[in-house]
C-alpha cells in the first residue's frame, strides 16, 4: 500500500540502502584499521559522513521537489518484511541525524584526541548513527524494531568507553532500563502482527478494521508501545537511565540527547500515533489524553529536577528528559497546530541541545569545568563557546526568534484550538522554570568574576579552544538560530512539519 | 545421499585408524564431504518435494532432517578447524588426538538419529552419539574429566535402558518398530502411555530438560574448548531430534495436550533455572553450559504449541520457530565455547575477573562473543530472533499466551549474563598479567560461526520451504490471514 497517497513511484530503491551502507561500511572498516592509523580513520570517519549527507541532499531533492517515493523491501519471512522507505517524516528525521552525524564526527576527531581507544569508539559510533538513519527510514515496525535494538546495542560500548567502575555501573542502568524496552516492544511488535497480519506504516486502516472486535487488546497494546518508546524517550518514571548516562564522553552524550536514543524515542511514539493508530483513531479511542498527561509530568518534572543539578551535563541531562517530552505532547494533542509543533520540535530540539552538549564538552575540555559554579566569566575566556552556549540557551527558554519560540508558539496555540487550556499552563511553567536553570548559568558565565585565573588550556588553541571542538558548536548554534529566523520560507523545518502535518490529518 | 551420511563418516573413521598422524586433516575431509553430501540431499528434496528413503526404510530422509543435518554438518566443520587450529593452553601442543575418531562417531550418531526412521535405529544412533560424548569429556586428561566422564556415562545409562526396554515392549505388542507403522497401529491405553514415558524420559536426560539437568554445566564446562562447542551445541539436539520425531511422528494420534503442556512447563522451568544460574556464576564456562539448560528449554515450548493444532495458522510459525531456534542455539552456543577456549588459551583462566580488559587485547574474540549473544538473545537479525518471533508469535496466537512472559524473560535474562560477561570485557583496567596471541584460525572461526548465527535470520525462506516440501501438514502457510 502507498503510504504518501498517490505519490509517483520510482526507481533509485537503493538510495535508503546505500545511505544505511555508507555509515556501516565506514564502522567495520574502521574496526578493521590500525589504532595507530588515525590519518586513515579521519579520512574515512569524514569521507562516509560526507558521502551520507550527498546521498541525504539527493533523496531530499528527488523527495520535495519531484515528490518521488523511494522503498526497498525484501522478505524474511511470508508476511515478514524488512522494508526501508521514505517518507516525508523519514526524510525530517534523516536529514537531521546525517547533518548533525557529520558535525558531532568533526567534534568527536577533536576530543577525544590522544585517548586511547579510539578505534573501538568510531567504528561503534558509526554504527550508532547507522542505527538511528535506519529507525528514520524503517517502513515498518519490524524494521523499525530491528534497528531500535540494534541502537541499544551499539549506543552500550560508547556509554562504557572509558571503561572505569563508574561507566560501568552507568552502562548496566542503560542496559538495565533498555532491554526490557526492547523487550516490551518485541511483545507489542508480534502481538500486533499477529491480530493484524503483515503492514507498512501509514497502512492505518488495519487498527480501524480491528477496533470493532479487538479494542481493549488495542489500547493495552498501545500502552505497551508508549512503554516501550517510552524508556529511550525517557518519559517519567522510565527516565532514570538518561542522567546516569551523562558519564559518557561528550560527543556520545551530545548524539544521545540529539539524535540518536532519545529522539530514536520520541520518533517512536510519532510512527506509533500517526502511522500505527492513526491521529484520528487514537483521539476518538481515547489513548490521546493518557500520554498528553505523561508527557505534561515528564516536562514539569524534568525541569524541576534540573533546577537541583550544581552539574552543568546532569543539569542539561534533566532538561533534556524536559524538551524531548514536548514532542509527545504534541503528538498527544489531537489539532494540526499542535501536531506540527511537535514535529519541528524534533529538529529544534536536536540543533540546540547539541549545542549546548558541544559547548558543556568545550568547558570541560578545554578548563576542566564541570560544576555550575566554575563557569564563573568564562565568557571573557571563551566568549565564542559562552555565545553558543547562550543562543542555545535562549532557544530552550524560547525565546523569540529562536528555535524554541517556534516550538512553544505552535505547541501553544495549538492547545488552544484543541481547547486543552491545561497544555498552556503545562507551557507557561516550564518555560519559567527553563528560564530559572539557564539564566543562572548565563549570568554566572559573563557577569561573575573568575574565582582564580584560568589553567592553560589543556588543548591545542585556536584563540579560546581547539578548533574541531569550536566550529560544530558554533554551526549547531548558528542553524537554531536560522531555523527560528527563516521559519517562514520554504523547505524549512516548520515548512516540512506543516506538509507532514496535512497528510497525517488528510488521513 | 543417505547412504553416503551414514558410510562417509565411519569411512573417515577407519581412514584415521589406518593413518593417524593424518587424522586431523581425514576427518576435516570426512567433514566437508558430508557437508557436499547434505547439500545435495537437501537440493534433492527442495526439488521433487519428496522424502527419500533407504536401507530399506530404516532410514529416511525429510526436510527436517536435511536442515538438522546440515546445521550439525557445517557447524561440526567450523568446530573441526578450529580444533586443527586448536592449542593447548599449558604448553603449545595441539588438542588431543583422541577428538578426531570421537567427532566421527558423533558425526555417524547424529546423522543416524536424524535420519532414522525405524526405533532401534534411532537408539544406536542415540547410543553412538553418548559413546563418543564421553570421549569427548574425557579429553582433557584430567583427573576430574574422568570422575566427570564416568558420571555421565552412568546417568545416562539408565535412559538408555529404559528406551531399550520400551522399543522391546513396543515390538512384542505391535510387532514392528518402523515409525511410520508403529503410528497406524498405536491406541491410546494405558500401556502406549507408559511405554511413551519409558521412550522420552532417558532422551530427556539426554537433552538435559529441567529437572534432568543436573549433570550437564559441570561435564560441559570441563571439556577442552572444541569438544565443549561439539558437546554444547550439537550433542543435545541429538536427543532433542529425537524428541521431536517421536513426538510428532509416532505418538500424534496418543500424545494428549496435558503432556505436552507437562513438557512445555519443564521447557519453561528450565528456560529460567538456567538463566538463573547462569547469571550467579563467575566463570565463562559455567555459564555458557547453564545457557545451554536455558535455550534448551526454548525448545520444548514448540510441544506445547503444536501439539492438536496441526494445519492452523500458527502451526508453521510455531515449527519453524522450534527448529529456527534450535539451529541458531547450535551455532551460537558452539562459537561460545570456542571463544571461551581462546580465552583460555590467551589468559590461561575463564574466571571473569581475568578478563577485565579482554575486549582490547582479543577485540576479535570479544566481536565473536558478543555475536553469539546477539543470537542467544533474540536481538534481531540474528537466527535466534527469528526463532523467538516465531515462537512468541505462535504463543499469542494459539492463545498460549502464558508462555509469552517465559519467552520474554528468558531473552533478558540471557541479556543480563551476556553483558555481564561483556561489562568484564570492557574494563579498562587489565585482569590478567600476559596475554597470548591466539593462533589466527582459533579466533577467525569463532568469528565465522558467530556471524553465521546472526546472518542465517536474514535468508528464513530456504530452510523453511525445505520444512515445508516434506511437511505439509505442519506447514500449511497461509500468508494471507496468519502472519507469523
Amino acid at each position: 500500500m502507498e503510504s504518501g497517497g498517490g505519490r509517483a513511484v520510482s526507481g533509485g530503491g537503493w538510495l535508503p540502502v546505500l545511505v544505511i551502507a555508507s555509515s556501516l561500511v565506514a564502522g567495520l572498516v574502521i574496526f578493521l584499521i590500525d589504532e595507530r592509523a588515525r590519518r586513515l580513520r579521519e579520512a574515512v570517519n569524514i569521507g562516509a559522513a560526507l558521502i551520507k549527507l550527498a546521498l541525504v541532499a539527493f533523496i531530499f531533492y528527488g523527495v520535495v521537489w519531484h515528490d518521488h517515493s523511494f522503498d526497498v523491501r525484501y522478505q524474511i519471512l511470508p508476511g515478514f518484511d524488512f522494508l526501508l522507505r521514505v517518507d516525508l517524516l523519514s526524510l525530517f528525521f534523516l536529514t537531521l541525524s546525517s547533518v548533525l552525524w557529520f558535525l558531532t564526527t568533526l567534534y568527536a576527531i577533536g576530543y577525544l584526541e590522544g585517548s586511547p581507544n579510539r578505534k573501538r569508539f568510531f567504528g561503534f559510533f558509526s554504527l550508532c548513527v547507522t542505527a538511528s538513519v535506519g529507525i528514520a527510514l524503517a517502513g515498518n515496525l519490524i524494521t523499525f524494531f530491528i534497528f531500535y535494538e540494534f541502537l541499544t546495542l551499539t549506543t552500550y560500548p560508547l556509554v562504557v568507553h572509558r571503561g572505569t567502575k563508574k561507566t560501568l555501573a552507568a552502562g548496566r542502568t542503560y542496559l538495565l532500563y533498555t532491554m526490557p524496552g526492547g523487550a516490551a516492544l518485541f511483545l507489542g511488535v508480534v502481538w500486533l502482527h499477529s491480530l493484524a497480519g503483515s503492514f507498512d506504516f501509514g497502512d492505518i486502516l488495519v487498527i480501524r478494521e480491528l477496533a470493532a472486535e479487538n479494542g481493549v487488546q488495542l489500547t493495552i497494546l498501545f500502552y505497551v508501545f508508549v512503554l516501550a518508546f517510552g524508556v529511550k524517550a525517557a518519559l517519567v518514571p522510565l527516565h532514570g537511565w538518561l542522567p546516569v548516562a551523562m558519564i559518557a564522553p561528550a560527543p556520545v552524550s551530545a548524539l544521545l540527547h540529539a539524535v540518536a536514543v532519545v529522539k530514536a524515542g520520541a520518533f517512536g511514539i510519532l510512527r506509533l500515533v500517526q502511522d500505527v493508530y492513526g491521529v484520528h483513531f487514537a483521539n476518538e479511542a481515547g489513548l490521546l489524553t493518557p500520554l498528553a498527561v505523561l508527557a505534561a509530568v515528564t516536562i514539569l518534572y524534568g525541569s524541576a529536577r534540573a533546577l537541583a543539578q550544581r552539574d552543568l551535563k546532569r543539569r542539561l541531562a534533566y532538561s533534556t528528559i524536559s524538551q524531548v517530552s514536548y514532542i509527545a505532547l504534541g503528538v498527544a494533542i489531537f489539532g494540526p497546530v499542535a501536531t506540527i509543533g511537535s514535529l519541528v520540535h524534533l529538529v529544534h530540539q536536536g540543533l540546540m541541545k547539541i549545542t549546548l552538549f558541544f559547548c558543556a564538552g568545550n568547558f570541560a575540555e578545554t578548563l576542566g569545568i564541570h560544576h555550575i559554579d566554575e563557569l564563573a566569566g568564562v565568557g571573557r575566556r571563551m566568549p565564542w563557546t559562552m555565545a553558543a552556549f547562550t543562543v542555545a540557551a535562549f532557544g530552550m527558554i524560547g525565546v523569540p526568534p529562536t528555535a524554541g519560540f517556534i516550538s512553544k508558539w505552535y505547541l501553544g496555540t495549538g492547545a488552544l484550538s484543541a481547547g486543552q487550556t491545561w497544555v498552556v499552563g503545562v507551557l507557561v511553567a516550564s518555560t519559567l522554570l527553563n528560564a530559572a536553570y539557564f539564566l543562572p548559568i548565563l549570568h554566572i558565565g559573563w557577569f561573575r568574576k573568575p574565582a582564580k585565573p584560568w589553567a592553560p588550556a589543556k588543548v591545542a588553541r585556536f584563540a579560546e579552544t581547539s578548533r574541531l571542538l569550536l566550529i560544530p558548536a558554533l554551526v549547531t548554534a548558528a542553524l537554531s538560530l536560522a531555523v527560528g529566523l527563516f521559519a517562514a520560507s520554504p523547505f524549512s523545518p516548520l515548512d516540512l512539519a506543516v506538509q507532514i502535518t496535512e497528510r497525517v490529518y488528510a488521513k | 545421499m543417505i547412504t553416503a551420511l551414514i558410510l562417509g563418516p565411519l569411512m573417515g573413521l577407519l581412514a584415521v585408524v589406518l593413518w593417524r598422524h593424518r587424522a586431523a586433516e581425514i576427518t576435516i575431509a570426512a567433514t566437508v564431504a558430508n557437508t557436499v553430501f547434505t547439500a545435495a540431499l537437501a537440493r534433492g528434496i527442495l526439488r521433487s518435494g519428496e522424502v527419500e528413503m533407504a536401507w530399506w526404510g530404516l532410514l529416511k530422509a525429510d526436510g527436517l532432517s536435511a536442515l538438522f543435518i546440515g546445521t550439525t554438518t557445517c557447524t561440526g566443520l567450523v568446530i573441526a578447524l578450529h580444533a586443527k587450529g586448536h592449542r593447548q593452553p599449558h604448553g603449545n601442543g595441539p588438542i588431543p588426538p583422541g577428538f578426531w575418531p570421537s567427532w566421527l562417531v558423533l558425526l555417524t550418531g547424529l546423522n543416524t538419529i536424524f535420519l532414522s526412521e525405524h526405533l532401534l535405529a534411532m537408539f544406536i544412533g542415540v547410543e553412538l552419539v553418548g559413546g563418543a560424548a564421553v570421549g569427548m569429556v574425557v579429553l582433557s586428561g584430567s583427573r576430574r574429566a574422568l570422575v566427570l566422564a564416568r558420571r555421565y556415562f552412568l546417568i545416562r545409562l539408565p535412559g538408555s535402558l529404559l528406551f531399550l526396554f520400551a522399543i522391546a515392549w513396543l515390538h512384542a505388542v505391535y510387532g514392528t518398530l518402523f515409525m511410520g507403522e508403529l503410528r497406524e497401529l498405536l491406541e491410546p491405553s494405558a500401556m502406549t502411555s507408559w511405554a511413551a514415558v519409558l521412550l522420552l524420559f532417558g532422551l530427556l536426560v539426554k537433552a538435559a530438560v529441567f529437572p534432568l539437568h543436573y549433570w550437564l554445566p559441570a561435564v560441559h564446562a570441563i571439556a577442552v574448548g572444541s569438544a565443549g562447542a561439539v558437546l554444547s551445541g550439537l550433542v543435545v539436539k541429538g536427543p532433542f531430534f529425537a524428541v521431536v520425531r517421536i513426538w510428532f511422528d509416532l505418538l500424534p494420534t496418543v500424545a494428549t495436550q496435558a503432556a505436552a503442556a507437562f513438557i512445555g512447563a519443564l521447557g519453561a522451568a528450565g528456560i529460567l533455572w538456567g538463566a538463573v544460574h547462569a547469571l550467579r556464576e563467575r566463570r565463562l564456562k559455567l555459564i555458557i553450559a547453564h545457557s545451554t539448560v536455558s535455550q534448551m528449554g526454548y525448545l520444548l515450548i514448540l510441544i506445547p504449541l503444536l501439539t492438536g493444532y496441526a494445519g492452523s495458522s500458527w502451526a508453521a510459525a510455531a515449527w519453524t520457530g522450534g527448529i529456527y531456534q534450535a539451529m541458531a542455539h547450535a551455532t551460537a552456543k558452539a562459537a561460545l565455547l570456542m571463544g571461551a577456549g581462546v580465552i583460555v588459551y590467551s589468559l590461561g583462566s575463564d574466571k571473569l575477573r581475568n578478563m577485565h580488559g579482554l575486549a582490547g587485547h582479543l577485540p576479535l574474540t570479544t566481536l565473536a562473543i558478543t555475536l553469539a549473544c546477539v543470537s542467544l538473545i533474540g536481538l534481531p537479525p540474528s537466527g535466534g530472533f527469528i526463532g523467538k518471533w516465531l515462537l512468541l508469535s505462535a504463543a499469542l496466537q494459539s492463545g498460549q499466551w502464558w508462555w509469552a512472559p517465559v519467552l520474554l524473560a528468558g531473552s533478558l535474562l540471557t541479556a543480563a549474563y551476556a553483558f555481564l560477561i561483556l561489562s568484564y570485557a570492557f574494563q579498562a583496567k587489565v585482569g590478567f598479567a600476559t596475554v597470548r596471541k591466539p593462533p589466527v584460525l582459533m579466533e577467525a572461526t569463532v568469528l565465522a560461526l558467530a556471524a553465521a548465527s546472526v546472518l542465517m535470520g536474514l535468508r528464513v525462506s530456504e530452510p523453511m520451504q525445505l520444512l515445508g516440501q516434506t511437511d505439509e501438514v505442519r506447514m500449511e502457510w497461509n500468508p494471507e490471514e496468519g502472519a507469523p
